[in-house]
């Protein structure tokens, strides 16, 4: 007999409760899916340029290491781990709602907020730092040969959608304290999962292109 | 194949198939009279154990003093209720087979000695570990283990979970099939820090981009790989969600390389 028969067989003569509820849930994750792989294409979009610059003017992008210098790759190294402690964070609060366990919920997830707000304040501190070397936002003509706009573009893009995560994340803590969330049913917070392990995902991948090659 | 080609083959197959049928027999009959001496054996320990153990049982439970797991959402006790989430914790708590120490029987007998509230109850579960320790280092139950392994195997490697272990089953990690008692996503993230951490080095350590630019991009795919397969649960959602991954991922890629082929100039 299969889950799904189980189920149904359970559920005979009480409604379908426990059917509707793992329809909905499978639904709504196919659809943050859907919209994630829309973010695939334009993150994508976003990071070609800088990919293809780095082919075509490997030497502008060795200046660009070496204006960051050591201090500012172990700043971005920090932000990665803040980003990859975040995700874990999540990852540990979706554990302990599907064991009913709602504190456990939003403490993890006030750590998964508190780590991308963080993130977001040393983004800025390195933006600043970088202005200061002289990379702005320019498509050509400047000292950096428009290496900016090819930086700055991805990168802030990334930072937008941290600070959606953040916002998120307060919402889904939000509904949790109302009670909104059980084990059998937390689709809320695991799509706010998706999004935001997407996010880290996307910043693996800039991070080892833009700073490490 | 062609038809020919098939009937030369026949012959060797048939072979074949008698050889491995007079092996299954012959193992079947070893391994069937070994067991029957062992069961006997066994069932008589256990049977005189248990005697005993359910007689202190029934009176310890007239007395109010235990609790019977009856099933159902909550299980009636003499004292108190106890509900089916605390008892799956209880059992949770259960190391696995592989995690169990030898003499444990032994030690259980030595400390019931010192223990003057101990029951009959409690020497009867220490006599009945002990003599299944024992049982266990026998020749037969060592080949049934072996054979149960094999067939586990067996059945692991047709099923879609390589490991064997419920995938969703996060409280442990499953590596090489050998159980941690660490949560799966806790060493997912101690492998995102340590892989992180040799990125840094090799693009601090080595300047040549025929090193860093393989080792690394292969670093963070592992990575990204991770992050998506175990905490966004590819490893157990819907296999569609991958499709709607991995589309994207491509044209995305592809597109990427089609730019490369543009002439940067004369």
């Amino acid at each position: 007999m299969t889950v799904d028969a189980e189920t149904q067989a359970a559920d005979h003569g009480h409604g379908h409760g426990h059917q509707d509820v793992a329809a909905k849930s499978e639904n709504q994750k196919f659809a943050m899916w859907l919209f994630l792989a829309s973010e695939v294409i334009i993150f994508t979009a976003m990071i070609a340029p800088w990919v293809i610059f780095r082919i075509q003017e490997p030497d502008v992008i060795k200046d660009f290491h070496e204006a960051a210098g050591l201090a500012g790759i172990l700043l971005v190294t920090f932000n990665t781990f803040l980003l990859l402690t975040s995700s874990w964070a999540m990852v540990m609060g979706l554990r302990q709602i599907t064991k009913d366990n709602v504190q456990g919920l939003v403490r993890w997830l006030s750590v998964t907020a508190v780590l991308g707000l963080v993130f977001l304040f040393f983004q800025y501190v390195e933006y600043q730092q970088l202005a200061h070397e002289g990379l702005i936002l320019q498509f050509a003509d400047d000292e950096w040969q428009g290496l900016g706009a090819r930086f700055y573009g991805p990168t802030a893009f990334h930072g937008a959608h941290v600070f959606v995560g953040v916002l998120w994340a307060l919402y889904v803590i939000y509904n949790a304290r109302r009670g909104e969330y059980s084990s059998k049913d937390h689709v809320g917070v695991e799509v706010f999962g998706l999004y935001w392990h997407f996010v880290d995902v996307v910043w693996i991948l800039l991070f080892t292109l833009i700073y490490l090659i | 194949m062609a038809d020919e080609e098939k009937k030369d083959i026949q012959p060797d197959v048939d072979d074949a198939a008698a050889d491995v049928e007079e092996t299954v027999d012959e193992t079947t009959e070893t391994v069937a009279e070994a067991t029957e001496e062992t069961v006997d054996e066994t069932t008589e320990t256990v049977a005189e154990a248990a005697e005993e153990t359910i007689d202190e049982a029934e009176a310890a439970v007239e007395a109010g003093d235990a609790v019977i797991p009856l099933g159902g959402e909550e299980q009636v006790t003499g004292k108190r209720r106890v509900d089916t989430e605390e008892l799956r914790a209880i059992a949770k708590s259960v190391p696995p087979p592989d995690a169990y120490p030898k003499g444990q029987g032994e030690a259980i007998e030595k400390r019931l000695a010192e223990d003057d509230s101990a029951t009959a109850f409690d020497k009867g579960v220490a006599a009945m570990v002990k003599e299944t320790e024992a049982l266990s280092e026998t020749a037969p139950v060592k080949a049934f283990g072996r054979a149960i392994s094999s067939l586990q195997r067996g059945i692991e490697s047709l099923s879609d979970t390589p490991e064997g272990h419920d995938p969703h089953n996060t409280d442990v990690t499953v590596f090489r099939g050998k159980t941690y008692q660490i949560p799966l996503y806790t060493s997912v993230f101690l492998v995102l820090g340590v892989l992180t951490i040799i990125e840094v080095l090799v693009a601090e350590i080595f300047t040549a981009d025929a090193i860093t630019v393989p080792v690394n991009l292969g670093l963070a795919a592992t990575k990204a790989f991770l992050v998506v397969y175990y905490y966004m649960h590819l490893n157990t959602d819907s296999r569609v969600f991958r499709w709607t991954l991995l589309v994207p991922v491509g044209v995305g890629l592809l597109s990427a390389l089609f730019l490369l082929a543009i002439p940067t100039g004369y």
